[in-house]
This record gives C-alpha cells, structure tokens and sequence, in this order.
C-alpha cells in the first residue's frame, strides 16, 4: 500500500480546498493506503475545537475526528497556528503541531505529495 | 515521471498550465475547474481539453454544479475520488495544485 | 548530489502570505535529518516581483518580507531563478534584483529561461506550486 501526504495552506471554510482534500484523504484511507495531512497557513485554523453545524453546512471537525480515528496523521505548522492564536488545548484531539521539516521529510517520503495551496 | 495538474478554477492559471505541460501531463479538474470539461464559452470548448493528453473530471463536483455525466465530452473521463487516489499511486506520483 | 530535489514555483506576490510560505518549507529541506534534500526556489509571473530589492517591511508594517527571507535562502546555498522572460515582460532587470552581499555572499538570484525552469522541474522529485 503506498503513502499520500498532502499539504493545505487554504482557508477552511471560505474555501471548499480541505474538502476536497478530506475526502481524498477518506479514499485513500479507505484504499488501505497511509495519509498525512499537513496544515499550513490559514488551513490550520480548521483544526480548531468547537465548529459549530449550521444546518446542512460543512464540519470539518467531525470529518477530521473521523478520519484521525481511521487512521489520518494531522499535524499543524508551529508557527503558522500559534501565530493564529490557537493553543495547543484549543485544537482537536489527536492533531499534532510540527515544524516545516516534518513536513517536508514526510511529503519527500511519500508515495505521492500533494501541496494545495492559497486561492 | 507523469505530472498530473489539479485544475480548481474556471478561469485557471493557464499561462503557467501551458508553460508546463507536455505530452504526458494529466489534468484533474475539481471545484470549479469542472466547468472546464462541460461549459463552452461563445460556443467553444474549453482550450484546455486540446492542451493535455488525459483530462479527468471529479464526479461529484459536476454535480454540485448541477451536470450530469453525459454533459461530459467523450475525450473527458468522470473520476471519483477513488479513482483519483489511483490514478495518483499508479500513474501521476508527481502533481502539482493551480 | 541530493538525494531528492523539490523545486518549489512562486507565482504569487506581496498580498498573499504564500511568496513566504514557500520560502519557509524550501528553508525546512535544510534540516531534514532521514535524506539530503536540495531545494530550488524559481519566481515566475508576477513572482519575480517578490525578488526586487528595498522593500521596507519593518518601516511599514513591522514585518519581514519575501526579500529578507530571500537573503536567507542565498545565506542557506539555495538556488534561486527567476524566469528571464517574466522580468521583461515586468521591466525588471537583474540590477533591480536583492542579494546577500551584505554578509559577504556572493550566490545570487539567477535569471533563467522558463524552458530551464521546467527542465529544473522535471528532473525534481517533487514540486510545489505557490
């Protein structure tokens, strides 16, 4: 089985980019392959606790729960999310924080890496 | 090695897109860049289906638009995210996002 | 040689924090311990605006710039390019290009052809687009 990284710097949800990424990750989880998810710029806001449901809108952190339980590896820029105000105890369970390098050791690893950026 | 292309807008970085493909380049289209496989402006088909050897376009994302399947010329190929997931492991190991 | 070479394509500016974004994860292959890792930094479009030299980051905003951390990727030994055909068609000449000669080095942004920035790119093990 191989290994996908895939990399987001998008807005979560000004933006249907870590939707989109989300539901490949699922894919490749469900194909038996290995995921990490890296969240970079604004992305890692996404990995904030608390999203509220608005009727039939997205939830990107009952997706993200969902897939960590499955076996996704989330992990959140250092600087790019404490710049952001968001504290280790203000993110959802399981997501790590990391520098860059983790990032790229991990991308440069993988089967497949795919880095989705800014619109 | 194969480059596959993520195209996510209608009005797409082309310029860059022509600048990089080649015969091999695959091109993905999500979000709105589907609307490059199925809307033809002033009764053209987008110049972005002659420009790549192989276009897939995302299934659901037609859809959330409101296409069905048939609207999809025959040189396009409907993918889901499965089939993307393999075709990236099998074919496309390189991919870029515009 | 590297063991793997990531080419990283900048085409966005100033208003975007992306210019920076990618400089950092070019600037993060340095310190991957498992493999040695070769980043190649190529401004294109409008990127190659992000290589003019005195923009004043910290007399306006407080901040840095994508020139300060360009001075880093030289610092560093990271090839930077910039696609010839885009600084014409921009009116930007090398002269008009930052460097590190403030801290006596003498790497410089090197002006190439798209066509070898492809090449370049072709012949990575991975490739980010920013």
């Amino acid at each position: 089985m191989g290994a996908l990284t895939i990399g987001l710097l998008t807005r979560p949800y000004g933006s249907k980019n870590i939707a989109f990424a989300l539901r490949l990750a699922k894919a490749a989880l469900e194909k038996g392959h290995s995921v990490k998810l890296w969240l970079s710029g604004d992305a890692t806001t996404v990995a904030k606790k608390g999203q509220h449901k608005y009727q039939k809108s997205f939830n990107f952190e009952a997706e993200l729960k969902e897939l960590i339980e499955k076996g996704l590896e989330v992990v959140n820029c250092e600087s790019c999310v404490y710049i952001r105000g968001i504290n280790d105890e203000e993110m959802i369970d399981g997501v790590q924080v990391k520098t860059m390098t983790w990032f790229m050791e991990n991308a440069l690893s993988s089967d497949v890496a795919l880095m989705i950026g800014e619109e | 090695m194969k480059l596959g292309v993520f195209i996510s807008d209608f009005k797409y970085d082309a310029e860059l897109l022509d600048r990089i493909a080649s015969d091999e380049t695959g091109v993905f289209l999500v979000h709105d860049g589907v609307y490059n496989a199925v809307v033809k402006e002033n009764g053209k088909p987008s110049p972005l289906l002659e420009k790549v050897s192989k276009v897939f376009v995302l299934k659901d994302d037609l859809k959330l638009r409101g296409f069905a399947e048939d609207a999809v010329p025959s040189n396009v190929e409907v993918v889901d995210y499965g089939d993307i997931v393999d075709k990236l492991m099998e074919e496309y190991r390189k991919v870029i996002w515009l | 040689m590297a063991d793997k070479r990531v080419f990283f394509l900048v085409r966005k500016t100033f208003k975007e924090e992306v210019p920076n974004t990618a400089i950092d994860h070019a600037l993060g292959c340095l310190t991957v311990m498992e493999f040695e890792v070769e980043p190649i930094v190529a401004f294109v479009e409008a990127g190659v605006l992000n290589c003019l030299r005195g923009q004043d980051g910290m007399g306006t905003y407080g901040i840095e710039t994508p020139e300060d951390r360009i001075k880093m990727l030289l610092m560093s030994e990271v090839k930077v390019l910039a696609c010839k055909e885009d600084m014409e068609r921009y009116g930007i000449t090398e002269d008009m290009f930052t460097d590190a000669k403030e801290f006596d080095i003498e790497e410089t942004i090197q002006p190439v052809s798209f066509e070898e920035i492809k090449k370049s790119m072709e012949s990575s093990d991975m490739v980010m687009v920013f």
